[in-house]
């Protein structure tokens, strides 16, 4: 299979560090941010600029004068390299690498360069900025179907905000560790450039359950479940990653990490928007070669908030979810221990547009570093869709 | 119908305009040599005699350049006043006809309009310009030590009113199309694509598209009440000296004064004869022979790839290591020069300091309105910073300029080799660590150049390149290429400690702080080098230049050249140890001179003349003797590199045409009495005894220069 030329392989991979909306990145440009990461994938891949055959952009929040154009030519992509904005709401950095995916796949390109990234002006906080998210059409805020999957799966205020501190706490291991250096490019702070961000911002040393119970719900002061520390933030981030066809990485000596299989999407009902993952997987395990779930080595599941992933992870091996929503049986037990082993987006924060990518990305050089093969990269969608894609660490 | 010389034809065209086209064959860009003068005169003579010509349309058969101006070898052949005189007066003459015909002209600009190019488009009825950027007009001729002799200081001043004139005449600066519009100097600005199709459509309607001259009520009565006009000029003449350009090394702008103020009280016929009697006076003077000279030089420089018998790489990615000076100035060079640029240091303060830099000097230039803010973060753009070594593979050239440590650039020149594609070349700044050691243990030592990019960038513009015993031509072709692109002037010198800057620079050095020694005070040493015309004084620089880095250099060319360094050495390890430098600095500003026990009197009984000398000669001695090693390759190269490297005043044309002038007898004479009194050191370079012993010089004369022309 490697060095086909319907393989797709991810050759390099880089991204800035996330900062908590309104925080250490408020000051820089989203565009300044993709063009960053942009240039840097380039530069430490080695590719000629010149072959790369198109850019593709993902964001959800940052489209306004044609984002993709304005990147390639920023990151100084010679002219006649056309570029492409695409969007899927949170699921942007997963639906930009499928994108570019399909390309390659598809013969039409034998390099993407794909560049997720979004940044949000500060939010403001509270009941009314959370049911300012409300699905446009639906009325369904994130924090409306985090409670009712919190309700109907009976995951408690404990259990929720138990996963949030291990976000925090798997997120500032993987810091500490290294593991997250090869993926970071640290952002100059212009015009003054006083100052460069290299670390994510939002993941926090100092977090504990105490802290976390102290905190009152958003939505529902009463029954409520969900806070501002068990779900996830908006942040600022962009991301970058260099896919080629195998062949053509094989061609030019690329040492590729990681190899797209698969991928899927699914629409779900969209008061529980959360559980889309559950129905997204099965899509792109079977198109894997019928893979089980059994076969992933490590999954990540995007953490919109705690209630949503926690809810996931039951019905991922539930029957009766199985015989409600699914054609066959259930897609299979998930052992915890392997899912978001680098922490998630409730300590990294959500940039819409970013964190598919981020997630690949951290998948793709977890599985390298422990020597695993094959991971899961899942996502929900407000609105009522689920994403997920298969990879392979390894040309 | 059509009339035929070497470089200008005249077509006429089916409505009656007659095109008279410039277009050098074989040349990129159109002179105004005295055999295009005179078949112009030609053209004009045999207008008048056909009656179908309803206008005539001047312009270049060269897209994206006019006319470059005069050539200056005819300028530089020009040996006396006389003939110098006549000449202006020819092209007067030329213009005269063009301003005295019966039938409109129009004068279409795509491209560079230099000197005579402007005087030409002022004796026209109509001027039309493209609105392209290299489209440029201006009048540079006070830049080579004349005046314009054309008719430009008597048409300049009488469309564009005194206040622009002055301006665009003594500083000699070029302006866009947006500006010469504004001030009136043109009429129509418009696409280059319709430049033709606007002129022959003004031509046609028979008189100028629109009046000329923009200027305010106030500013003819500035030009017409004589004590307001003189008192203008005055205020010109006084920002002139405020400049600090003594008027006798550099008189040009001064006389320039005298010309326009003629333009307004003078019939244009008199005001003529003054122009023309200015050219006979300034042209055969030692400086503007000097400022030609050099101006040639430079030009020939800059061609200096061709001369290496190899295809320079083109260069599209540069990785530079090091973000000192160095490194941010030729990062911002690139970027200006649309190169992708890699740039590294192992310190993130380093980058984000490059980082300020880089925007800080685009952002003045945005505040200059040399190019919109936009184009500020366009510019940023190219630069990748990085403290990694990544991202080097696809560069086509890697600047090396981390450290002045032989050590350390032996090991980043490993550490690129493995990493860059086996074509790149490699080029290794230093001020004085000759290639041969930095190369001694490359994989590919043929790719490897050295570079000595002379600082401080912002005042030098001479980099010199030194090629190695094993450089390959391609990699010299490569890097003289890239610094010409840089706006630079490469000058290729032998691989010795010290090539040929530091060398000269050092001995200098060392001579101003013998005479600190001998107790002249700092700020006397400094203004008799000023005075003598050179930039700054010696211990300006040192402080400018950095101490460390100096002593550096001193250092390694003490083992080199032995004890003739020895005092300096040990001078600057003593104010490095006291961590303050010959002045204080605030903001970049000089302040005082820091007083120390040594020079706290500056009780010395050497005259100022006496000061002079001896820096003068301690120059033209190592200049001498190092065209006698074979560092420079030609009296031209030292000269030139030694003008836009060290500060030498270049209306004196370097230390070896100061030697000239001086006379190499006179020369060695003094050398040889300074020998007796105070050293060795004095003693004269064979070369110069030679030279004197046989009545030579180190440059030809004009006379014997000049070109034969058919």
């Amino acid at each position: 299979m490697a060095g086909s030329d319907r393989d797709v392989v991810v050759v390099a991979g880089v991204r800035t560090p996330f900062a908590l909306a309104g925080a250490e990145l408020s000051d820089v440009p989203a565009l300044e941010l993709a063009r960053i990461a942009a240039r840097e994938v380039v530069e430490r891949s080695d590719i000629d600029p010149g072959e790369v055959d198109e850019l593709l952009a993902g964001t959800v929040r940052c489209n306004s004068g044609d984002a993709a154009r304005a990147i390639a030519l920023l990151a100084k992509l010679p002219d006649r390299v056309p570029a492409l904005t695409v969007s899927r709401a949170d699921a942007t950095g997963l639906a930009c690498l499928v994108e570019a995916a399909l390309r390659i796949r598809g013969g039409e390109c034998e390099t993407v360069l794909a560049v997720a990234f979004d940044s949000s002006p500060r939010p403001a906080a509270g009941r009314a900025a959370h049911l300012s998210l409300a699905h446009p059409v639906t009325g369904v805020s994130p924090g409306d179907a985090a409670e009712r999957l919190a309700r109907e799966f009976a995951i408690d205020r404990e259990a929720q905000d138990r996963f949030a501190v291990r976000s925090h706490e798997r997120a500032a291991a993987a810091r500490d560790s290294g593991a997250l250096a090869a993926e970071l490019v640290a952002v100059p702070i212009g015009p003054q450039y006083r100052a460069m961000v290299e670390r994510d911002g939002g993941v926090r040393d100092d977090v504990s359950l105490d802290g976390f119970t102290r905190l009152p719900p958003v939505l529902d002061r009463a029954y409520g479940t969900v806070t501002e520390a068990n779900a996830a933030p908006e942040a600022d981030g962009a991301v970058a990653v260099l896919l080629t066809s195998g062949r053509f990485a094989a061609a030019r000596g690329f040492p590729a990490f990681g190899r797209i299989i698969s991928w899927g999407f699914a629409g779900c009902d969209p008061r529980r928007a959360g559980l889309g993952p559950v129905l997204a997987a099965p899509v792109a395990l079977r198109r894997a070669g019928r893979a089980t779930l059994g076969q992933i080595d490590r999954i990540e599941i995007h953490e919109g908030s705690a209630a949503q992933v926690l809810a996931c992870l039951r019905a991922f091996g539930s029957r009766r979810f199985a015989e409600r929503h699914l054609s066959g049986g259930p897609v299979g037990e998930v052992d915890p221990g392997i899912v978001n082993d680098l922490g998630g987006a409730i300590a990294y924060g959500h940039p819409a547009g970013a964190s598919g990518a981020r997630m690949v990305l951290g998948l793709l050089r977890g599985l390298e570093r422990s020597g695993l093969r094959r991971g899961l990269a899942a996502m929900a969608v407000d609105g009522g869709q689920g994403a997920a894609m298969i990879v392979e660490a390894g040309g | 119908m059509s009339e035929r010389s070497a470089a200008v034809v005249a077509k006429l065209d089916d409505d009656g305009v007659l095109h008279v086209v410039f277009d050098r064959p074989g040349e990129r860009v159109n002179l105004l040599s005295a055999d295009v003068l005179a078949a112009l005169d030609g053209i004009l003579d045999d207008l008048g005699r056909r009656s179908e010509v309803r206008g005539v349309l001047f312009r270049s058969g060269k897209p994206g350049t006019f006319i470059a101006g005069v050539d200056v070898e005819d300028i530089a052949a020009l040996d006396d006043a006389f003939t110098a005189a006549e000449a202006a007066r020819f092209g007067q003459a030329v213009f005269q006809k063009i301003a005295a015909l019966q039938v409109p002209t129009a004068v279409a600009i795509d491209g560079a309009c230099m000197g005579g190019g402007t005087e030409l488009a002022l004796a026209c009825t109509t001027r039309l310009a493209s609105d392209t950027p290299h489209t440029r007009l201006g009048l540079p001729e006070t830049r080579i030590g004349i005046v314009p002799g054309f008719g430009g200081c008597q048409r300049l001043p009488r469309l564009v009113g005194l206040t622009a004139a002055l301006d665009l005449i003594l500083s000699g600066r070029s302006i866009d199309a947006a500006e010469a519009l504004r001030i009136g100097l043109v009429d129509v600005v418009c696409p280059a694509e319709y430049l033709e199709r606007e002129a022959r459509a003004a031509l046609l309607r028979g008189r100028a598209a629109a009046p000329g001259g923009t200027r305010r009520a106030l500013e003819r009565v500035v030009e017409s009440v004589p004590a307001l006009r003189r008192r203008a000029l005055e205020r010109a003449r006084g920002e002139l000296a405020a400049r600090a350009r003594p008027d006798d090394a550099y008189p040009a702008p001064y006389r320039a004064l005298e010309a326009i103020e003629a333009a307004f009280t003078l019939p244009l016929h008199a005001g003529l004869d003054v122009e023309a009697r200015l050219i006979g006076e300034l042209v055969p003077s030692r400086t503007a022979k000097n400022l030609i000279w050099l101006f040639k030089s430079r030009h020939a420089l800059r061609r200096g790839a061709e001369d290496v018998g190899a295809r320079p790489r083109d260069v599209r990615k540069l990785g530079i290591l090091g973000a000192g000076a160095v490194g941010v100035g030729l990062a911002r060079a690139a970027a200006d020069a649309r190169l992708r640029v890699r740039l590294h240091d192992p310190d993130r303060e380093s980058l984000l300091e490059a980082l300020r830099t880089a925007r800080a000097h685009w952002d003045a230039g945005a505040d200059r309105g040399r190019w919109p803010a936009a184009e500020v973060d366009r510019r940023m753009a190219w630069l990748s910073p990085t403290t990694d070594l990544t991202g080097l593979a696809r560069a086509d050239l890697v600047i090396e300029a981390l450290s002045a440590e032989l050590d350390v650039k032996r090991e980043a020149i490993a550490e690129i080799e493995r990493r860059i594609d086996e074509r790149a070349v490699i080029a290794c700044q230093s001020a004085c660590l000759p290639v041969s050691e930095l190369a001694a243990g490359a994989v590919h030592p043929e790719r490897i150049v050295g570079v000595h990019v002379v600082e401080p960038m912002a005042s030098t513009q001479a980099v010199e390149v030194v090629p190695g015993p094993r450089t390959s031509p391609e990699s010299l072709a490569t890097v003289i290429d890239l610094f010409t692109r840089f706006g630079r002037v490469p000058v290729v010198v032998r691989d010795q400690p010290g090539f040929l800057v530091s060398r000269i620079q050092t001995a200098y050095f060392a001579e101003a702080v013998r005479l600190l020694e001998e107790g002249v005070a700092v700020t006397a040493v400094d203004q008799a080098a000023t005075t003598f015309g050179m930039a700054d004084g010696p211990f300006e620089r040192l402080d400018r230049l950095g101490l460390g880095a100096a002593v550096r250099v001193a250092v390694v060319l003490r083992e080199a050249f032995g004890r003739r360094v020895e005092g300096l050495v040990t001078a600057l390890e003593s104010k490095v140890a006291s961590g303050r430098g010959f002045y204080r600095w605030t903001d970049g500003r000089r302040g005082k001179p820091v007083r120390t026990r040594r020079t706290a009197r500056g009780e010395s009984a050497l005259s100022l003349e006496s000061v002079q000398e001896r820096l003068t000669l301690t120059l033209i001695n190592e200049a001498a003797a190092c065209l006698e090693d074979g560092v420079a390759r030609s009296a031209r190269d030292l000269d030139v590199a030694m003008i836009l490297g060290i500060g030498f005043p270049a209306f004196r044309g370097g230390p070896l045409h100061e030697a000239d002038a001086i006379g190499a007898a006179v020369v060695v004479d003094r050398l040889s009495r300074l020998s007796e009194a105070l050293g060795e050191r004095y003693r004269p370079a064979s070369i110069l005894r030679a030279m004197a012993r046989e009545d030579r010089r180190f440059h030809e004369t004009t006379a014997a220069r000049r070109r034969m022309t058919p």
